[in-house]
């Protein structure tokens, strides 16, 4: 999982990537998640997880255009 | 003898031999794992057996998706995404654990295995039985899809040129108030280690464009909506090249225009003849999930259920007519559940669910394998990420065409009174999978062995069991065709799956035709 100030530098990052294309304007999402799971059927455990998960999505918009790209 | 992945694919005369000798590896494209990830998987895998497991596999993934979608002359929205990350599933006292991290380093991989490893053991106690994996032979492997065009190499201005000439297409039919094209693909690549001695590496890419056209009557204040049925395939661009997708726009559009103008279908029971296009989900829904194992015994629950199909009724129930053999199938080409191995290592395989009428048998993982006293697993384990538990999901399930060439038109010119569809539409079905109700795109009336006139808000409802048994009448082999979804939900977590469906066109006796539109006084 990334630290805020993790998270910070790299949307700065992006974003100073994005202005030096002329006239893009974007708009950057860091997303990071734990996730615990147990799942029950028939009175048993079936399965039981934690996952963790990151995201970074870009979202770029010249004028009326625009175009979306994530990853991890 | 075990291989490690490396030095099967780069060492030895030996491993030269075997790669010549494979022909799975003999149409491979050249994927190559990285050393940094064999090192990973097998500090993983070391990590879980010493933390405690009885059993532990690895799956490294990474899921690409691309999607371009657009609105008569513009394009509304492109977006791309990737997925990468490592899963580690382990066995330990009898119980499952997982943990899954997208920092693709041996040592967070590593951790995940320990983490996995305390789960399993947390859940041990509460087990009311073990889970037990049914054998599988070590697979060492390379797998892809066959393909010509990478669709991701294709430039986005290719893709949406292609999406807005059909849009052009269609709005230049006269009452076409609305066109909308959309693209997907998705490629899914793996690498499968366990301490079975999994190592197999595999990349599926699938494809779907589409679209729809809507015809508006301003007067009325009625629309109608005409689908094209093209289906996603597991395949490269060159299959969205040579399909007629601007060439039928057109038409596609004159029937959105025809459906709008004709009259509403008279309710009551009628013979039915059901395109492939429409078929498929029928198939799906009533075929294809009532034989999930997990679904059968109880595990299963979520989106429309369980299933009448338990086991006691395995080799006794007659689910249709003995003109009917359904068969799920890993290795169907083109099929979207296609792969070399599942997410157990099993390798795919093809076999009878439904046997001239008769259910005979399940899809099944590795754990499922013994519920049934069956000695291995049918290999339909799979995850959609490398965050999700891997779990029972559906192969391709088709049902077989007749041994006679016929064709839709020949079932058309049998039928003295009925009513033909094509595409598909919505749906409903109960929580045993018994009792549904399917819509379509285009719907024909059928007089004396002819289609007369289009027919709107037509839908047909059934009990499972007394539709496919009204079945008189199937077409032949040329007349089968693959339809199939992206985006099959299943478990909960919820997960996608993509599953084809083929089948000939078929004809219903007798069936309860649904006017949709009928209003309560």
């Amino acid at each position: 999982m990334l630290t805020q100030p993790e998270a910070k530098r790299l949307v700065d990052r992006i974003l100073l990537l994005v202005h030096a294309t002329k006239g893009a304007d974007a708009i950057v999402a860091v997303r990071g998640a734990r996730d615990g799971n147990t799942r029950f059927a028939v009175n048993e455990i079936t399965s039981s997880a934690d996952v963790e998960r990151l995201s970074i999505s870009l979202t770029v918009q010249f004028g009326q255009r625009s175009a979306s790209a994530t990853t991890n | 003898m075990k291989l490690s992945r490396r030095s099967f694919l780069t060492g030895s005369s030996a491993g030269a031999l075997a790669l010549l000798s494979r022909p799975r590896l003999g149409v491979a494209r050249g994927l190559l794992i990285e050393p940094r990830l064999d090192d990973l998987v097998k500090r993983a895998l070391a990590a879980a057996t010493k933390a405690g497991a009885s059993y532990a596999d690895v799956r490294v993934v990474r899921i690409r998706r691309e999607n371009v979608a657009t609105r008569e002359d513009r394009v509304e929205r492109v977006s791309s995404s990737e997925d990468y990350g490592v899963g580690v599933r382990v066995i330990a006292g009898g119980a499952w654990g997982f943990s899954a991290t997208p920092s693709v380093t041996a040592a967070d991989a590593e951790r995940a295995a320990r983490n996995a490893v305390a789960i399993a053991a947390a859940n041990a106690p509460f087990m009311k039985r073990p889970v037990v994996l049914a054998p599988v032979p070590a697979n060492v492997d390379v797998w892809q899809t066959a393909l010509v065009k990478d669709p991701f190499k294709i430039p986005l201005e290719d893709k949406a040129e292609l999406l807005l000439a059909i849009n052009r297409e269609a709005m230049k039919v006269p009452g076409v108030k609305f066109a909308t094209a959309s693209y997907a693909a998705n490629a899914e690549w793996k690498l499968l280690a366990s301490t079975d001695g999994a190592y197999i590496e595999q990349e599926i890419v699938r494809i779907g464009p589409g679209y729809a056209v809507t015809a508006v009557d301003d007067k009325r204040g009625e629309f109608e909506s005409r689908a094209h049925q093209l289906p996603p395939r597991q395949a490269g661009w060159e299959y969205v090249e040579a399909a007629p997708l601007v060439a039928d726009a057109r038409r596609i559009g004159e029937e959105a225009v025809e459906k709008l103008k004709a009259p509403s279908v008279g309710p009551g029971k009628k013979d039915l003849i059901l395109d492939p296009s429409n078929l498929w989900l029928t198939i799906h829904e009533s075929i294809g999930h009532p034989t999930e194992l997990d679904r059968a015994m109880g595990y299963e629950a979520n989106f429309a259920g369980t299933s009448f199909a338990t086991p006691d009724k395995r080799g006794k129930l007659k689910v249709g007519a003995p003109i009917l053999t359904f068969f799920a199938d890993k290795t169907t080409p083109g099929g979207l559940a296609t792969c070399g191995y599942d997410d157990d290592g099993v390798a795919t395989q093809k076999w009878n669910l439904i046997e001239n009428g008769v259910f005979v048998d399940y899809q099944t993982t590795r754990e499922q394998a013994g519920w049934i006293g069956a000695q291995a697993s049918r290999g339909t384990c799979y995850a959609d990420s490398y965050g999700s538990f891997p779990f029972q999901r559906m192969p391709n399930v088709s049902l077989a065409p007749g041994a006679k060439e016929r064709s839709i038109d020949d079932l058309i010119a049998a039928t003295d009174d009925g009513v033909v569809i094509v595409g598909n539409g919505s749906w409903s079905i109960d929580h045993q999978r018994l009792n549904f109700q399917f819509g379509g795109q285009a719907f024909w009336e059928v007089k004396r062995g002819k289609k007369t006139r289009m027919l709107r808000d037509v839908a047909y409802q059934a009990n499972t069991l007394e539709f496919w048994s009204s079945c008189d009448a199937i077409g032949g082999p040329r007349s089968w065709w693959l339809g199939g979804s992206l985006s099959d939900g299943k478990g909960e977590p919820q997960q996608i799956n993509a599953v084809s469906h083929g089948c000939p066109p078929a004809r219903f006796k007798q069936v309860n035709i649904l006017n949709t539109n009928r209003r309560i006084a």
